[in-house]
């Protein structure tokens, strides 16, 4: 913290830095890291404010030491925050507030978009599994004909999931499944009781069921003791901030190393309006800033501009970036720009309890959040098709005591009796959730809102167009059948089974709407992440991506920003730049 | 909330968050430690090229003086933002034929939560028409103000709004648009604003 600190000089708007970096979340704060070390001078500028962990982190906290809980202020989420379905009460400064952040949509079909405007950004609460894509997914259209290919391959990303796995830490095994792919992992947490009995449940039907892939340090390195990085001591509440970095957070890891650097300027509070063009060469001259704050106007100059604001923010950024030389948007001539969006979807599933384990005395089991993985089993090669959808899914869920009894709220009576079927279950409970894919598509899209809404800054807004095909559905019914079948077969009594798909955004894995791509004409960036019209702008964050495949994406979006930056400095090594 | 404005000395209010208080909508006004109430009553609703308009009054309240009462004042639905909660049912006592029939699985296939009329209004964004010259000693300019309605509700007369407006919204802009349907709703939200 000292050494962020010490990069939180004052911003000058005289001075040309090497790289102005929009953002500080996991990509924005792994592109710091890069840059510095590699020479660059950087300002890195967060649209919200800086936090300090030993008042902010509410890790130690527990419910009854609040006055809600561990929920809400009465009225709080409705009034203020009404979307952020994530937050509690411990961590709900981690997110935006909607009132000053609004976006709209089209009557009856909604988006949660969840939002972290705080220095590190969503890094602070997220998920933390930490998954490679394979060529199944990269290469995806060549299987099943469904939009195009990545231009990348597997092989290429490769190395860059090396760096970014080995920086970041990740826990878990080598499993040897060709569709997943292995990395190099710390030691992984252990499986439940009823973990197990769900593993041996879900082989027998011919699946996988692994650890899950986290970004949680089960072991410490040099390079993360360095920066003052501890291991897990397994307290289960990550969501409320890590205050010993055992977690994956830009705060603790990477933004603390581009620090030390002594290139990094950090400024928080800044909002950017829109990126600045020079007339006569049309290439990004820097940016305009309001101070969240103070509402001071300023505007700062970098040979380059790296756009890594979370894929939403950046593609507004570009959208409201326009100018006569990008009349639709910064680096738009394709018209792509805001196509294509996708999200995962959830709520399908299964949930119930293992009879074996119930009644049986309770044991922490709530510390490890890292729960279980089914890893994707449909459509992997011919054997597996299905006749109906494209693409798959995982699943994520487990089997552990948690610390509240949730079955509480489903359990009728009242008295003795009750507390006592309570107790008797609440050591038992089990639940699959999904994770899928969901299919980029053209007509899903965000634009600026052709209404002129605006955000407490005056700064328009965006109109985000979403919605669920039949392949979604086909595949949602499919998950909610397989999580009670696998359900079944491990012995689980009073079996609910989930048929609501989440709504778009819900899942915060929203992706696409400035994609990469080989042709300028059907897409926004190379495969560099390079802006194919405007070469002096990188986009880093999910919104390069093509497709969503059914992993999680954090761990893509560093390797990308990793081999983004070693592109770029070579490319002014080049001069081409 | 603001930015400086170029035209005028004074800084520019570009949104206030409001909340429903019965058919009023209410929120604050802040600079510095001082805080305005800001009060908007419509006792009108109508449509213009397919969109809502609400005209009522907009009272001002400064943290220390007599409140001021703008008579007249428009409210024009820009756009909104749907919920990601249930809507409320709706309202009782109103034809049956403005109800649209629930939304139903196809083939057994899910449904995406909140979607369709399963799904309604989290926040209407109103273009407030311009309140010009000193009110009530706000030191902003409040010449092109958004309201922010986050329609949270807690009463009958609420709820009741909230579902005729989401209605409404689907009437004039949904899949389903249809002016006729619209007329029905229109006349309902305007019972309940004259109360």
């Amino acid at each position: 913290m000292q050494s962020i600190q010490a990069a939180m000089k004052p911003a000058s708007a005289k001075k040309k830095y090497d790289a102005i970096i929009i953002g500080s979340g996991a990509s924005g704060g792994m592109a710091a890291k890069e840059l510095t070390e590699r020479g660059f001078e950087v300002l890195v500028l967060e649209a919200g404010p800086m936090i300090d962990p030993l008042r902010d982190f509410n890790m130690n906290k527990f419910a009854y030491e609040s006055m809600y809980r561990g929920l809400w202020r009465p009225g709080q989420k409705q009034t203020e925050q009404w979307m952020q379905d994530t937050a509690g009460e411990f961590s709900s400064h981690f997110y935006v507030k909607d009132t000053e952040n609004p976006y709209t949509t089209d009557p009856g079909k909604p988006f949660t978009w969840v939002r972290a405007r705080i220095v590190g950004g969503k890094t602070l609460h997220w998920g933390r599994l930490s998954w490679r894509f394979s060529d199944l997914d990269f290469k995806a259209a060549s299987q099943d004909g469904f939009d195009v290919d990545w231009p990348i391959d597997y092989k290429e990303i490769a190395p860059y999931y090396d760096k970014a796995e080995e920086w970041i830490g990740v826990s878990g095994n080598r499993d040897g499944l060709w569709w997943q792919p292995d990395g190099n992992y710390l030691p992984p947490m252990a499986l439940t009781c009823g973990d197990q009995i769900l593993k041996s449940a879900t082989e027998k039907l011919g699946w996988k069921l692994i650890q899950p892939r986290v970004a949680m340090l089960t072991q410490v390195k040099d390079h993360h003791r360095k920066h003052g990085r501890a291991q897990c001591h397994y307290c289960g509440s990550c969501g409320n901030g890590c205050s010993v970095g055992a977690m994956f957070n830009s705060l603790s890891s990477t933004l603390p190393a581009a620090a030390v650097t002594g290139k990094m300027t950090l400024r928080p509070n800044s909002i950017v309006r829109h990126i600045t063009v020079d007339q006569n060469t049309g290439k990004a001259k820097g940016v305009a800033v309001v101070d969240r704050v103070t509402r001071q106007e300023i505007e700062f100059i970098g040979k380059v501009v790296i756009v890594a604001g979370s894929t939403l923010e950046s593609t507004r950024l570009l959208l409201n970036s326009t100018s006569d030389a990008h009349p639709k948007g910064l680096g738009n001539s394709s018209g792509v720009l805001g196509r294509y969006l996708v999200d995962h979807f959830g709520g399908t599933g299964a949930s119930g309890y293992l009879p074996m384990l119930a009644g049986r005395d309770p044991v922490n089991e709530d510390g490890k959040s890292s729960g279980i993985f089914v890893p994707r089993f449909r459509n992997l090669d011919a054997r597996t098709k299905h006749p109906k959808y494209l693409r798959g899914y995982g699943f994520e869920g487990g089997a552990s005591i948690g610390s509240f009894p949730g079955n509480a709220r489903r359990t009728p009576g009242f008295g003795k009796e009750f507390k006592k079927t309570v107790r008797r279950w609440y050591v038992a409970p089990v639940s699959l959730t999904t994770r899928a894919n969901m299919l980029s598509r053209f007509e899903n899209y965000v634009e600026i809102d052709p209404d002129g809404v605006v955000d407490a800054w005056g700064i328009p807004v965006l109109k985000i167009h979403i919605q669920h095909s039949e392949n979604e559905r086909e595949m949602g019914r499919d998950a909610a059948e397989s999580a009670t079948e696998i359900l079944k077969k491990a012995g689980a009594v009073e079996i609910r089974t989930q048929n609501v798909m989440t709504a778009p955004g819900r899942i915060i894995h929203e992706l696409g709407t400035a994609r990469m791509g080989n042709d300028p004409k059907t897409s926004v960036l190379n495969k560099y992440n390079q802006s194919h019209d405007v070469k002096n702008v990188f986009v880093t964050d999910g919104a390069a991506f093509v497709g969503a495949a059914n992993q999680n994406p954090t761990l893509t979006i560093l390797a990308l920003t990793i081999r983004a930056c070693e592109y770029l400095t070579e490319e002014m090594k080049r001069g081409n730049i | 909330m603001f930015t400086k404005s170029k035209a005028v000395s004074r800084l520019k209010l570009h949104t206030i968050n409001v909340n429903p208080s019965g058919a009023e909508m209410i929120g604050q006004i802040e600079s510095g430690k001082s805080i305005w109430q800001f009060n908007f009553l419509p006792t009108r609703a109508r449509l213009a090229d397919w969109r809502l308009v609400l005209t009522g009054a907009v009272t001002i309240t400064p943290p220390i003086g007599q409140p001021k009462t703008i008579n007249g004042v428009t409210a024009r639905l820009l756009s909104t933002q749907g919920s990601t909660a249930l809507p409320p049912e709706p309202p009782v006592g109103i034809d049956r034929t403005l109800i649209p029939p629930a939304e139903v699985s196809v083939n057994g296939l899910p449904l995406t939560e909140y979607t369709g009329n399963d799904g309604s209004i989290g926040v209407m964004f109103l273009k407030l028409s311009a309140l010009t010259g000193n009110v009530a000693g706000v030191p902003y300019d409040l010449s092109a103000v958004q309201l922010n309605a986050r329609l949270w509700a807690n009463s009958n007369l609420e709820r009741e709004l909230l579902w005729l407006y989401s209605a409404l919204l689907m009437a004039t802009q949904g899949p389903q648009s249809d002016g006729k349907w619209a007329e029905g709703l229109l006349a309902e939200i305007n019972k309940r604003l004259a109360k």
